[in-house]
């Protein structure tokens, strides 16, 4: 019976592996174009870092400085801005940025887990609630927010860094997408067998969490590190917690003109992002792994 | 779990780099915070900071007044850029910490006392000292009679910068008086010019156009878009079509560059000339400094650059070819010490001659004094600046007219108009596209005059 | 497996709602935070849209009518929308042709893949801007490098005819591409796989077996993806700020950069500006709604 079966199935099957294998090369061959292509503009400002003022825009344009120096390097250390050096601003910065981080997944995972798993009386209204403030465009609030967050004698502190932050609408969202799409049988296990929900939560629900959490969580952290409004209107007197972002941007003004020292200080400064993200894009590989091969 | 230990060691490194760093002592010591009085009220002043030089200029006045430890007065001075200065005053004033002495430009200064944020400082102004300032600038500060800050230097908006060595190489002997006489040189320049060179460097923008204009609208027109009763505009006057010719001859021949030559703001022009990208433009006042900054005090490129009052429609130079910009200082109304902030201000600027006079000195003569007397002392002295510089700047500035004070959106019109000029000279002829330029902008300017809150000038009366 | 069902439990009604106190106790947090962080600052700045600047005042819809009759305020909104709809498609149609082609290929290859894009994610707005400004400059870009050694005339990108428009749209889409991308490709991973070997079997195609699989397993991350690219677009402000500064004739403004730059001028009442960036919000909300109408989500759905 197979015999007969397989002959003509076989090389029909043949030629349809080798068609897919074909498609497969393209494919990846696309997909390394369109990865080089995104990352060429990034790779091509590296060594204006290293180029003096007038190389910048020289025609023809050079990939490798003519003139190399180190002088931009030298400019971003020997800037003073407002009392505050570029080390201790990366530190106040990566200090921020991991706590804003930390919280707000907590919080933001916490609450999208309640609204996806648990029933509790008046649940849609606390969701809408809880959505709306994603409409809010932060230059609506920024004036009024400053005055709720003087009130509160936050200003100058470094809660009112990442506090305002914490909950989000978006990531509440997203959470909630993700904990409605898991399958929910451990869970009811743990529940019939008597266990509170925080202790589920904990758990259960954190260890299966660990590919969306990894993604908000680098993607948090990348915002607070990168955050310059609203730092420059709340941190008036405390020079300690002055942020990356406003140095990188007053040496912008400050040597108009002359990106070399900008992007001198940016690398400088994305060393730290740059190590966060080789030490998770390990745990976002595993983590899509185990999840995809279910 | 191997997560945990991870993020232990990330926790760690953070608050590793965080001991160390602010361990680190404050690398600057800055000779500046030396001088601390006790117990003495503090004077908080907030400035633009612009060049190095002007920083450091107005950092060792604040540091020389504070040498005085028995005055009971410390004052304290707060640079921001020209980016964040905005944000830092308007939220120091919503949490009630208004800055005592703050800098503004003489068009802010009307808004800055239509919303209750200027103190009158006539009480603090001596006779001697308020009858020492130039009647221009006294009338710059001056509203409903009322002295509303100290004028501190002026500077002329448009100036005329071109390169003497080009001209002499080809053998313009004369520097163009009237725009014909311009583009006629920008017709013997450009063939001599390579790729990436231009002949004149202009306004470009709407935004540039609207506020570097103010001079060549009041020489063309006779005026400003608006009238005295700011009620009706004046863009069906006659001049107006001719500047946007002006405009639109220039752009058209492509004598002067579309787009910024380098990614800077507006002092891209200064370098380019400086560079031989251009061989003429126009700049303000500022530009001098510019050059001098840019270059670094090369004196074989300062020597190659003149400086004239702009070429206009007939040459006049006798007529007003400049609006003045500039800065003053302001008490805010909010301030609860304001006859101590008046000290430190009549001590920077109408005490000491020789001490106001310095600013000047360090700015490259490039803003104008707005006392008699500094100009009479700066006359006196030698400067390294050439003297022809100088002379053009003071005369220009003597005439020059103040920058529009009603709403910047008006203005914004008029520099659309050239900026259509500017970018689609090549597309229609001129009269068609005028035609709709002035059409635009004058149904904008009718709906924004239809606002409600839409102000009248504070500088005309009903009844005159 | 039915337990496979979207947020269906099993349990008997009176027991429905015995969780409910963690329940609360879960969302009390966020809900403090925002009523005081959102909410709170967004009833105020309503107060103040409708007071006097200088006066603290009632007036009325004085300022919204201010802001309404600045002509370069409702350009900037026209442009927004229009900038919003392009992106809008382009990322929505390219992350999710590229996340296919991610799903269809070596896995190693593809995290590799995955990680460069996602690069461009970490970069702030300013970084970018000024990336983009040495490819486009007009007197020294890479692109003018290579147009003049052509021997070809340079092309002032932030100037010259619809040229701006790509200027801004150009880096807002290189942005985001990662960041949608990798979303979508997590959307497709957890497709399970048992519907494809079913299809597979009954001899579906590729198309067959998008439409009637992908799509619809793939619409919440639709939906997430799509209100995320509305908001963020309409709120487009640095891009435009650093490369173009509003864009020749100011096609290029959008209500955000309009706003802040008004919020920087003090020679405007604040409370115009205010007044501005609650219409902004009005704005995002009501394409929102629109845009839900059309996909119907099921996020309503409980």
């Amino acid at each position: 019976m197979e015999n007969v079966i397989n002959i003509p199935k076989y090389s029909y099957h043949k030629r349809a592996k080798r068609r897919k294998k074909t498609i497969k090369i393209l494919l990846t061959i696309t997909a390394i174009i369109v990865a080089f292509v995104v990352i060429f503009p990034v790779l091509w400002i590296i060594p204006a870092a290293f180029k003096p003022k007038n190389e910048l825009f020289s025609i023809p344009n050079t990939f490798f400085p003519v003139n190399g120096t180190l002088e931009n390097f030298t400019k971003v250390f020997n800037a003073d801005i407002n009392g505050t050096t570029l080390l201790k601003s990366i530190g106040a910065t990566l200090l921020v940025a991991t706590l804003a981080t930390f919280t707000s997944l907590f919080v933001n995972m916490l609450t999208g887990y309640a609204l996806a798993r648990i029933n509790f009386k008046r649940k849609k209204l606390i969701w809408i609630f809880l959505l709306f403030p994603m409409f809010i465009p932060g230059i609506t609030i920024m004036l009024t927010s400053i005055k709720v967050v003087y009130a509160l004698n936050m200003i100058d502190t470094i809660f009112v860094l990442f506090v305002p932050g914490m909950a989000n609408s978006y990531q509440i969202f997203f959470f909630r997408q993700f904990y409605l799409n898991i399958p929910s049988n451990i869970e009811e296990a743990a529940v019939i067998d008597g266990c509170s929900r925080f202790k589920i939560f904990f758990k259960i629900i954190i260890p299966m969490s660990i590919t969306p959490m990894v993604v908000i969580g680098v993607g948090t952290f990348m915002g607070a590190w990168n955050n310059f409004v609203w730092p420059t209107l709340t941190i008036t007197e405390n020079d300690n917690l002055i942020q990356i972002m406003q140095i990188i941007r007053t040496l912008n003004t400050t040597y108009k003109g002359d990106y070399g020292v900008v992007i001198a200080a940016t690398l400088i400064t994305l060393v730290v992002p740059i190590a966060v993200l080789t030490i998770f894009q390990k745990k976002i590989v595993e983590g899509i792994a185990l999840s995809g091969g279910k | 779990m191997k997560m945990l230990k991870k993020i232990s060691i990330i926790i760690t490194l953070v608050l590793a780099i965080f001991i160390v760093a602010s361990c680190e002592k404050n690398g600057n010591e800055d000779d500046n915070k030396n001088y601390v009085e006790e117990g003495a009220t503090r004077i908080t002043v907030y400035a633009r900071e612009f060049e190095q030089w002007a920083r450091k200029h107005l950092e060792g006045l604040v540091n020389e007044f504070n040498k005085d430890l028995t005055d009971g007065i410390q004052v304290q001075v707060k640079f921001y850029t020209q980016d964040t200065y905005a944000d830092a005053l308007t939220v120091a004033r919503e949490n009630g910490k208004a800055p005592d002495l703050y800098m503004a430009t003489y068009g802010e200064l009307y808004s800055n006392i239509r919303n209750n944020n200027a103190a009158a400082v006539d009480s603090y102004l001596s006779a001697e000292a308020k009858a020492d300032i130039f009647d221009t600038a006294l009338d710059l500060v001056t509203y409903d009679d009322k002295v509303y800050a100290y004028p501190w230097n002026l500077e002329p908006g448009s100036l005329f910068f071109y390169r003497k060595d080009v001209f002499s190489s080809l053998g313009i002997t004369k520097v163009p008086k009237t725009w014909d006489e311009l583009l006629a040189v920008c017709a013997k320049i450009k063939p001599t010019l390579t790729r990436g060179q231009y002949c004149l460097g202009l306004p470009l923008g709407g935004i540039e156009c609207a506020w570097a204009t103010y001079g060549m609208q009041q020489n063309t027109t006779g005026g400003l878009a608006l009238d005295e009763t700011w009620k009706n505009h004046r863009l069906d006057e006659p001049g107006y079509k001719q500047l946007a010719k002006f405009f639109y001859d220039v752009y058209v021949n492509d004598y002067a560059p579309t787009a910024a030559l380098t990614a800077e703001g507006y002092t891209y022009i200064v370098d380019a000339l400086c560079d031989e990208k251009l061989a003429m433009t126009f700049a303000g006042s500022w530009c001098i400094a510019e050059i001098y900054d840019y270059t670094n005090n090369n004196e074989e490129i300062i020597k190659n650059i003149g400086v004239a009052p702009i070429p206009t429609i007939d040459g006049d130079h006798s007529k007003i070819t400049s609006s003045n910009g500039g800065w003053c200082y302001c008490i805010s109304e909010q301030s609860k010490n304001k006859d101590k902030a008046a000290r430190f201000l009549n001590w920077m600027l109408a005490e000491n001659t020789e001490r106001t006079a310095s600013y000047f000195v360090a700015a490259y003569n490039s803003k104008a004094p707005t006392t008699k007397s500094v100009k009479t002392y700066l006359d006196s002295k030698d400067s390294k600046v050439p003297n022809e510089w100088i002379n053009v700047v003071n005369d220009v500035a003597s005439k020059g007219i103040p920058e529009a004070i009603y709403p910047f959106d008006i203005s914004l019109e008029v520099g659309k108009i050239l900026e259509r000029m500017q970018l689609q000279c090549k597309t229609e002829p001129f009269d068609i596209l005028y035609g709709k330029a002035l059409n635009d902008a004058k149904n904008n300017i009718e709906t924004i005059m239809q606002r409600t809150t839409y102000p009248s000038n504070p500088k005309y009366k009903e009844n005159k | 497996m039915s337990e496979q069902t979207l947020g269906k439990r099993r349990k008997k009604k009176s027991l429905e709602y015995i969780d409910a106190p963690s329940g609360y106790a879960m969302v009390t947090p966020a809900i403090i935070l925002l009523g005081i962080f959102a909410y709170i600052p967004l009833i105020m700045a309503l107060f103040r849209a409708f007071s006097d600047y200088s006066t603290g005042q009632f007036c009325g819809f004085d300022n919204f009518d201010y802001i309404l009759k600045t002509p370069s305020f409702i350009k900037s909104f026209g442009n927004v929308v229009l900038f919003t709809g392009i992106i809008v498609v382009a990322q929505m149609l390219l992350s999710f042709f590229f996340a296919s082609v991610l799903y269809a290929i070596d896995m190693k290859v593809a995290n590799v893949v995955k990680v460069i894009c996602y690069v461009p994610c970490l970069i702030s707005g300013v970084v970018a801007s000024i990336i983009y400004i040495f490819i486009l400059n007009y007197g020294g870009g890479l692109i003018t490098s290579i147009l003049i050694q052509l021997d070809k005339d340079p092309i002032a990108f932030t100037t010259q005819g619809y040229w701006p428009i790509f200027c801004v749209l150009l880096p807002t889409f290189w942005l985001g591409f990662g960041y949608n991308t990798l979303i979508m490709y997590a959307g497709l991973l957890n497709v399970p796989r048992v519907y494809y070997e079913v299809a597979d079997i009954d001899g579906a195609n590729y198309w067959k077996k998008m439409v009637y699989i992908t799509l619809p397993y793939m619409k919440n991350v639709f939906v997430l993806v799509l209100v995320n690219l509305i908001t963020g677009t309409l709120q487009m402000m640095d891009i435009p700020y650093m490369i173009t500064g509003g864009g020749p004739l100011e096609m290029t403004l959008t209500p955000s950069l309009y706003l802040f730059n008004s919020f920087r001028d003090s020679g405007r009442p604040q409370n115009v500006t205010i007044a501005g960036a609650l219409l902004v919000m009005i704005l995002i909300v009501t394409v929102n709604l629109v845009a839900f109408k059309f996909i119907k989500s099921e996020k309503m759905e409980e």
